[in-house]
C-alpha cells in the first residue's frame, strides 16, 4: 500500500495524509505544532477519509457524504455516520511521524474490514 | 362553524367550507402572481461573496456565515450525481438563489398586502385560519416567511414554531446544537447549495411531553423566473412528544426551469413521534431535489407522508436513521407522473441500533411518457440485531409510452435481520374498465376511481384537505386537463 | 511473460496466427483489444454493476496469461450417470481434450475447438462470435466493461458446439473449465442451437485446491426458435480461485431457457447469467443456489431483458451463507416498450446461518411498457425457530433438523429440474458443506416464537 511515516516537516497545517502502519490505513492531519492520528476508514461507508477529505477546526469531513470525526475522541458530528472511528496515538521521532495503530486510543473498535 | 367577514379590499372573500371544496372542485393551474414586487435580491448565478451578503443581510452570527460558505465550496467541488434523474438542462448561472419581498413580516393575515392575500385566499388559507382548524400557519412568499403566527395555547406550552430565520436569531442555542447534524454541509451537492443560501422554511420544537393535536401547516411558493427556492426546515421533538407537520404547496407554471432544493432535518427523541405529511404539486418546469433526513432515538418514531405530483423532475428520498433501540420510521410515498416528468423517489432506512423496525410502502402511477422510478435503501448496521424491514413497491401504468422503474437496495450487515421486499408492476385492468363503462361511468372517471383505489393505503393517512385536493387532482389528470 | 496489463497487438496477432485462425477471428481480436485499451478496469463508484465488489481491492489483474499446463481434470459429475456424453476439457487455458460420442456426430453436432470451428464452420461462428456481448454487433449491453472485451480480445481456448436444427439431445454436453497453474485464464464458450434443437450444456469450473487464479470467461449462446435449452453451470473452485463470468444467452420466438447455477467454490465469484428474449413467446427460467463460507464473495447478477412481447422470466435464486462470507444478489429485468404482454417474475431468498456473514439485494426492475404482468420479490433472515421446533419436536436430533431445513430450503430451485445427475451433484456439494460446517453456531431466529415488537 503506501508509506509507514511521514515527514513531520513536510506536513502541511490542515492537510490530511494517508498512511500505511501494519497494514492498518491511518489518516495524519497536522494541527497547530501537534499531529494527530485517526483510522482511515470512514465508520459510514468505508470510505478513506484522507481521499479527499478537508479539515475542519478539529475534525476531518469524509468527502463522499460530509460527516467531520473528531481528532481526539473519534465521534462524528452529524450523520450518516453513527459510529465514531480508532484515533491513535502519536509521536515524533526526529522528524518522523509515529503512530501506534496496535491499539485505539478512544477505545473505538476497529473497522470489520 | 362561525363564519367572520373578512375586511379587505378582495373580491371572493366570504368563503365557508363548502365554498373551497367547491373552488378546489374548480381548481386549475395556470394562474400566477406579477412578477416584480421584489427588494433585495443576490442577482443571478452564485458566488462566494453572494453567500456571504446573504447571510450579512439577514445579520446571522459569524458561525452561521461560516457554515454557509464552507457548505458553498463543498458545493463547488462536488460533481453532479451520476445516477437518479436527467439534470442537465438546469442552468445554475441564470437563477436567482436569494430574493426578498418588499413587504415586511405581518402578524396577523389582516396586515397583509393585497395582492399578497389574493394569493393565500386562492390557495384557501384565509378560510383555515378563521376555522382554527390549524395551530399556526407560515406561508412563504419566495424567500421570505411573510406571515407566522402560533396559537396561544401552544406558545403556552412552550412550543416553538417559526420561520428558520427566527429561529436562529430568537433560540440560537438549541438551534446550534441541532442544525447540520442531521445533513451535514457536505452531504450531496444538493444539500451543499441548500446549506450555502438556505432562506425560509420551519423551525420547531416540542417541548418534552407536549403533543401537538392539531397538523402545523405551511405553504410554498415559486413565483419568479428562475427563482430557486431553498427552505430549510428544522423541527426537534423532545421526549415524549408529537407532532404532525403539513408542507403542502402549489406553483404556476413557466416557460423557464425553476430549482427547488429544500432541506428537511428532524430528531425525534426518546419516545416522541413526529408525522411530516407532504403533498407537492410544483409546476411542470421545476426542479425539485430535496434532501430529507430524520434520526428516531430510543423507542422514537417517524413517518413520513410523501406525495409528488408535479415538477419536471423530483429526486426525495426521505430518510430515516434508527439510532435508538426500538426506534421505528415509515414512509409512505405516492408519485404521479404525466408527460415529460420524472419523479424518481422513494426511501431510505438506516437501522443503527436493535430491536428497530422500518415499512415502506410506494405507490407509483406514470401516465403518458410520464416515468416513475422508487429508489429505496434499507441499510441494517452491524449491531442492529432483531432488526425487520418490510418494503412494498407498487407500481401503476397507464400508457404504453409510460415507464417505471424500481431500484430497491438491501445492504445487510447484520445476520439476524429480516428484511422482506415485494414489488409488482401493473396497469388498469380492461376487465375493470368495461365493468365501468357497462355502469355508465365514463373512461376517465373509471381511470380516476381505479387509480383513487391505487393509492388508498397512503390517501387515507392525509388531513381531510389534502384528499380532497388529491382526488381533485387525479380527476383532472385522468381528464387531461392538466399539462 | 503477458499479463492481463501487457497484452499487446503483436502478441495477440501472433497468438492467432499461431492457432491457424481465419483472418476474420485474427481482426476481431485485434478490434476488441483497441476497444479495451478505451476502457478502465471497473471502478465501483463510477460503474452501477460494479457497486457491490470493489474490483481494485478483489480481483488482481496483474497475473500472467495461462496458456497450457496440466492436461487432466477431475471426473465430471456426468462420470457417475451410465449415459456416454460429449465433453470438451479447457485446463490451464488450452483446450486438452475433446470427445464426442459418434452417435452425436451422426446427428450432425458439432462439439470442436473454436479456433478451428472458425476455419471449418465460419458460416456459423462467424456471425455469432461476440454476437452477444461486443459492443461491434447489434446486441445488447455489448462490451460490459474490460472484463468482457479482454476475454474478446485474448480468450485462449474456446469450445464451440452446434446442434442442428430438430436434433434433440438425451445426453448433456459437457465443458470442463480446470486451473492448476496460478494466472490469469480466459477460457470461451459458444454454443448455438438451431430451431426446434434440444440440447443441454453443462459447464463444470473447478481448480486444484491451492490454486491461485483469476479465471475470466465469456461465454455465448443462441437458442433459435421453438428450440430448448438447459444450462448448467457449477463453480466448485478451489478457495483461491476468482471467477468473473459472464454467460449470456439469446433466446429466440418460443424458444424455452433454463439457465441453473451451482455456486459454491472459489474466492471471489462475480457471475452474470442473462438472457436477452429477442423472439415472442420465448421463455426463460435463471434459477441459481449459491453457499457462501468463510472468505468467499459471491456477487450473481441474473440480467434479463424483455425485447419482444408475450415473452416469460422466472428468476429464483437461493442461498445460504456462513462464516464471515458475502453475497450480493442483484437481478435487473429490463421490459422494452414493445414487450406487451411480458410476464415476469424473480425471487431471492438468503438464508443466514451463522454470525459473520452478509446477503444483499438489489432486485431492479426498468420497465417500459404497461401490458404486463410483473413482480418481484426478496427475503433475507435466518432459519426460523419455529420450523426447528417442529423437527425437533418429531424426535429428529437438532443437527439433524438443521440438515433438513437447509437443504429443504434448496430442493424448490429444483423442483421441475429433471436433468440427469445435476439436482443430486448440487444437494451433494451443499451437504458437504453442512457436513464440514459447525452446526452448534448455526443461528436460529426466535422472533417468532416471541412477539418482540407490536405492529
Amino acid at each position: 500500500m503506501g508509506e509507514a511515516t511521514v515527514r513531520f516537516s513536510t506536513l502541511e497545517e490542515g492537510h490530511p495524509v494517508r498512511l500505511d502502519v501494519d497494514g492498518v490505513p491511518v489518516c495524519v492531519v497536522r494541527i497547530g505544532q501537534d499531529v494527530k492520528a485517526i483510522h482511515d476508514t470512514c465508520s459510514h461507508q468505508q470510505w478513506s477519509l484522507a481521499d479527499g477529505g478537508t479539515v475542519w477546526g478539529n475534525g476531518v469531513e469524509c468527502s463522499l457524504h460530509g460527516s467531520t470525526f473528531d481528532l481526539d475522541d473519534g465521534r462524528p458530528s452529524s450523520l450518516p455516520a453513527t459510529q465514531p472511528v480508532p484515533t491513535f496515538a502519536v509521536h515524533l521521532d526526529g522528524d518522523d511521524v509515529v503512530v501506534d495503530t496496535s491499539s485505539a486510543l478512544n477505545g473505538a473498535p476497529f473497522p470489520a474490514h | 362553524m362561525s363564519q367572520t367577514e373578512i375586511d379587505l379590499p378582495v373580491s371572493d372573500a366570504r368563503r365557508n367550507q363548502q365554498a373551497v371544496a367547491q373552488d378546489l372542485a374548480e381548481y386549475k393551474f395556470g394562474w400566477s402572481d406579477r412578477d416584480d414586487g421584489y427588494a433585495f435580491t443576490s442577482g443571478r448565478g452564485l458566488t462566494a461573496e453572494g453567500v456571504a451578503a446573504i447571510s450579512e443581510r439577514k445579520g446571522e452570527p459569524t458561525w452561521m456565515r461560516d457554515l454557509r460558505l464552507r457548505a458553498f465550496q463543498a458545493y463547488e467541488r462536488r460533481p453532479m450525481p451520476n445516477w437518479g434523474a436527467d439534470l442537465s438542462d438546469i442552468a445554475f448561472d441564470d437563477i436567482f438563489y436569494y430574493v426578498e419581498a418588499s413587504e415586511k413580516q405581518a402578524n396577523t393575515w389582516e396586515e397583509l398586502p393585497p395582492e399578497i392575500l389574493q394569493t393565500y385566499e386562492k390557495l384557501g388559507i384565509p378560510q383555515a385560519e378563521r376555522e382554527r382548524l390549524i395551530a399556526g400557519v407560515a406561508a412563504q412568499y419566495e424567500s421570505t416567511v411573510l406571515y407566522h403566527k402560533v396559537r396561544e395555547d401552544l406558545e403556552e406550552q412552550g412550543v416553538i414554531f417559526l420561520d428558520t430565520d427566527a429561529g436562529l436569531q430568537e433560540h440560537e442555542d438549541i438551534f446550534r446544537e441541532h442544525f447540520a447534524t442531521v445533513i451535514p454541509p457536505n452531504d450531496n451537492k444538493f444539500a451543499a447549495l441548500n446549506t450555502a443560501v438556505w432562506s425560509g422554511g420551519s423551525f420547531i420544537v416540542i417541548p418534552e411531553g407536549v403533543k401537538v393535536d392539531i397538523p402545523l401547516q405551511a405553504y410554498f411558493r415559486i413565483n419568479k423566473q428562475n427563482m430557486g427556492q431553498f427552505e430549510r426546515t428544522l423541527i426537534i421533538a423532545e421526549p415524549g412528544s408529537y407532532v404532525h407537520y403539513v408542507e403542502g404547496c402549489t406553483a404556476p407554471i413557466y416557460s423557464s426551469d425553476s430549482l427547488h432544493s429544500a432541506v428537511v432535518e428532524i430528531i425525534v427523541k426518546e419516545g416522541a413521534r413526529v408525522r411530516y405529511t407532504t403533498i407537492q404539486n410544483w409546476s411542470n418546469n421545476v426542479y425539485n431535489l430535496v434532501t430529507k433526513r430524520a434520526v428516531a432515538e430510543k423507542n422514537a418514531t417517524m413517518e413520513w407522508i410523501d406525495g409528488n405530483i408535479g415538477s419536471k423532475v423530483t429526486m426525495k428520498y426521505p430518510a430515516v436513521w434508527l439510532t435508538g433501540e426500538g426506534a421505528k420510521g415509515e414512509v409512505l410515498s405516492v408519485a404521479y407522473a404525466n408527460d415529460g416528468q420524472h419523479q424518481d423517489a422513494g426511501a431510505k432506512m438506516v437501522h443503527a441500533a436493535p430491536y428497530t423496525t422500518s415499512n415502506i410502502l410506494s405507490k407509483s402511477i406514470s401516465k403518458g411518457t410520464g416515468r416513475t422510478s422508487y429508489r429505496g435503501l434499507v441499510q441494517i448496521n452491524d449491531g442492529a440485531h432483531h432488526a425487520r424491514s418490510a418494503v412494498k413497491c407498487d407500481a401503476l401504468m397507464l400508457d404504453d409510452t409510460s415507464r417505471t422503474d424500481t431500484y430497491p437496495y438491501m445492504e445487510i450487515e447484520q445476520e439476524d435481520a429480516t428484511i422482506e421486499h415485494e414489488a409488482t408492476v401493473s396497469k388498469v385492468s380492461e376487465d375493470q374498465l368495461f365493468y365501468m363503462q357497462s355502469r355508465g361511468i365514463d373512461e376517465d372517471e373509471a381511470t380516476a376511481m381505479i387509480v383513487r383505489g391505487f393509492i388508498e393505503p397512503i390517501a387515507r393517512e392525509l388531513p381531510m384537505e389534502y384528499s380532497v385536493e388529491l382526488n381533485r387532482l387525479i380527476a383532472l389528470e385522468m381528464e387531461g386537463a392538466i399539462g | 511473460m503477458t499479463t492481463l496489463t501487457t497484452l499487446t497487438e503483436e502478441a495477440l496477432a501472433g497468438a492467432s496466427d499461431a492457432a491457424a485462425e481465419p483472418s476474420w477471428l485474427r481482426d476481431r481480436r485485434l478490434a476488441a483489444y483497441k476497444r479495451m485499451l478505451d476502457q478502465a478496469w471497473p471502478d465501483s463508484r463510477a460503474d452501477e454493476f460494479w457497486r457491490s465488489t470493489p474490483f481494485a481491492q478483489r480481483i488482481d489483474v496483474e497475473r500472467e496469461l495461462v496458456t497450457s499446463g496440466a492436461v487432466d481434470t477431475p471426473a465430471s459429475f456426468t462420470a457417475d450417470l451410465d449415459v456416454e456424453v460429449a465433453v470438451a476439457r479447457i485446463v490451464d487455458g488450452a483446450l486438452v481434450e475433446v470427445t464426442v460420442p459418434s452417435s452425436l456426430v451422426e446427428l450432425g453436432v458439432v462439439v470442436a475447438d473454436l479456433s478451428d470451428a472458425a476455419r471449418d464452420h465460419a458460416d456459423l461462428v462467424e456471425p455469432a462470435l461476440g454476437s452477444l456481448t461486443s459492443s461491434d454487433r447489434e446486441g445488447t449491453g455489448g462490451d460490459a466493461d474490460r472484463t468482457v472485451t479482454v476475454n474478446d480480445a485474448a480468450w485462449t481456448a474456446g469450445v464451440f458446439i452446434s446442434v442442428p436444427p430438430e436434433v434433440e439431445l438425451d445426453v448433456p454436453i459437457v465443458v470442463q473449465v480446470h486451473a492448476t497453474v496460478g494466472g490469469a485464464h480466459l477460457p470461451r464458450v459458444l454454443a448455438v442451437l438451431g430451431h426446434h434443437a434440444r440440447a443441454s450444456v453443462y459447464l463444470e469450473h473447478t481448480s486444484d485446491a491451492d490454486t491461485d487464479a483469476l479465471v475470466d470467461e465469456v461465454v455465448e449462446v443462441i437458442a433459435n426458435d421453438a428450440a430448448q435449452l438447459d444450462v448448467v453451470s457449477f463453480q466448485r473452485w478451489g478457495n483461491h480461485v476468482d471467477h468473473l463470468a459472464l454467460q449470456k444467452v439469446q433466446a429466440h420466438r418460443d424458444s424455452r431457457v433454463r439457465h441453473l447455477s451451482v455456486t459454491v467454490g472459489g474466492r471471489t465469484v462475480r457471475f452474470l447469467p442473462e438472457t436477452d428474449l429477442v423472439g415472442p413467446g420465448a421463455e426463460t427460467r435463471p434459477l441459481g443456489v449459491y453457499f457462501a463460507d468463510e472468505g468467499q464473495w459471491f456477487d450473481l447478477q441474473p440480467y434479463v431483458r424483455h425485447l419482444a412481447p408475450r415473452a416469460t422470466s422466472d428468476v429464483l435464486f437461493k442461498g445460504a451463507l456462513q462464516g464471515h462470507s458475502r453475497t450480493v444478489f442483484r437481478g435487473n429485468i429490463f421490459v422494452h416498450k414493445d414487450a406487451v404482454g411480458t410476464d415476469t417474475d424473480e425471487n431471492n431468498k438468503s438464508l443466514i446461518l451463522t454470525e459473520g456473514a452478509r446477503a444483499d439485494a438489489t432486485p431492479f426492475l426498468e420497465i417500459e411498457c404497461s401490458d404486463i404482468v410483473a413482480g418481484h420479490g426478496s427475503a433475507t433472515g435466518q432459519i426460523d425457530a419455529l420450523q426447528l421446533y417442529y423437527l425437533t419436536s418429531r424426535g429428529i436430533p437438532r443437527e439433524e433438523a438443521l440438515r433438513l431445513i437447509v437443504t429443504g430450503f434448496f430442493r424448490e430451485v429444483f423442483a421441475d429440474v429433471a436433468l440427469p445427475g445435476v439436482e443430486a451433484a448440487a444437494l451433494t456439494e451443499i451437504d458437504e458443506r453442512i457436513a464440514a460446517a459447525d452446526l452448534s453456531r448455526f443461528q436460529v431466529n426466535d422472533a417468532s416464537l416471541k412477539d418482540h415488537h407490536d405492529e
